[in-house]
């Protein structure tokens, strides 16, 4: 295979991890939607559906707002609260369970997020794609990342294309949980075991 | 793709899913190629001696230091 085909097959394929929610918007949203997928943001259109897709009217009028698509994340994170799923064995969760801190991070090795809340660890295995199952949930406020919160590449930061909602391992689940990344340093509001339903509050 | 990317990248993977996700890993968790296996096997074994991860068993391992912390690597 040469290597315009190889790129071809890239494209192919990133096109249909897109396909569904460029349908799912542009049949809810019409010519709005449609002009910021295929022109506005067209490199990152794929993007942009699943924006609109996920978050609706606000990803819209985030999309309407901002030029470039990392610029989203910010917008969508402003004053919202803000999920990250551990379990016990995740890097520094002693502190984390003491002090309600996660520290910052060097850049290549970011601190992913999310903005959808679930209760059950299964569920959030499932929709963030996780390889291990959480124990714990953090809430903090968005606000703290603002600086610098962005939208990941896929598989992990190596692939081309941004992956707004979790769907590159389907062999981890279902995929179709948001995901952010930062390098912040987060101070947790609370921490909520998924077992027992202990809520650990921070002030 | 030569031995240097593969190790590279499975290093950096080993510091982002510690971050993230835990601590206890499979070698297979990483690749399904059974010469890259025996490849990431022969980094782990490295990687104990330095203090970043200590075997569990013949394929599971425990991250136990963050890789950056060793330039030497």
């Amino acid at each position: 295979m040469g290597i315009a085909d190889k790129l071809d097959n890239a494209v192919l394929y990133i096109d249909n991890l897109f396909k569904g929610a460029r349908q799912r918007a542009i049949a809810k949203y019409g010519k709005e939607a449609e002009e910021l997928i295929y022109v506005k943001f067209n490199k990152d259109g794929g993007a942009a559906a699943e924006i609109i897709d996920h978050y609706g009217q606000l990803g819209i009028d985030v999309l309407k707002k901002v030029n470039k698509i990392d610029d989203t994340a910010k917008e969508l994170v402003k004053n919202k609260t803000v999920y990250r799923a551990v379990n016990e064995t995740t890097y520094n969760f002693h502190k984390l369970k003491a002090q309600g801190i996660i520290d910052a991070s060097p850049e290549q090795y970011p601190t992913y997020v999310s903005l959808d809340k679930y209760n059950n660890a299964d569920i959030i295995k499932s929709k963030l794609q996780l390889p291990k199952k959480p124990t714990w949930v953090a809430e903090f406020d968005g606000n703290q990342i603002l600086s610098d919160v962005r939208l990941p590449n896929g598989k992990y930061l190596t692939a081309e294309y941004k992956e707004v909602l979790c769907k590159s391992y389907p062999d981890l689940g279902d995929g179709g949980g948001s995901q952010f990344i930062t390098n912040s340093p987060i101070k947790i509001k609370r921490l909520i075991n998924l077992e027992t339903g202990e809520v650990i509050n921070f002030k | 793709m030569n031995k240097n990317k593969i190790l590279s990248d499975f290093k950096n993977k080993l510091e982002l899913f510690y971050r993230n996700f835990g601590s206890d890993w499979e070698i297979k968790d990483f690749s399904k190629n059974d010469n890259i296996q025996i490849m990431l096997r022969d980094y782990l074994i490295i990687l104990e001696k330095k203090g970043v991860i200590k075997f569990l068993d013949d394929n599971k391992f425990r991250i136990i230091d963050l890789p950056s912390n060793h330039l030497d690597i």
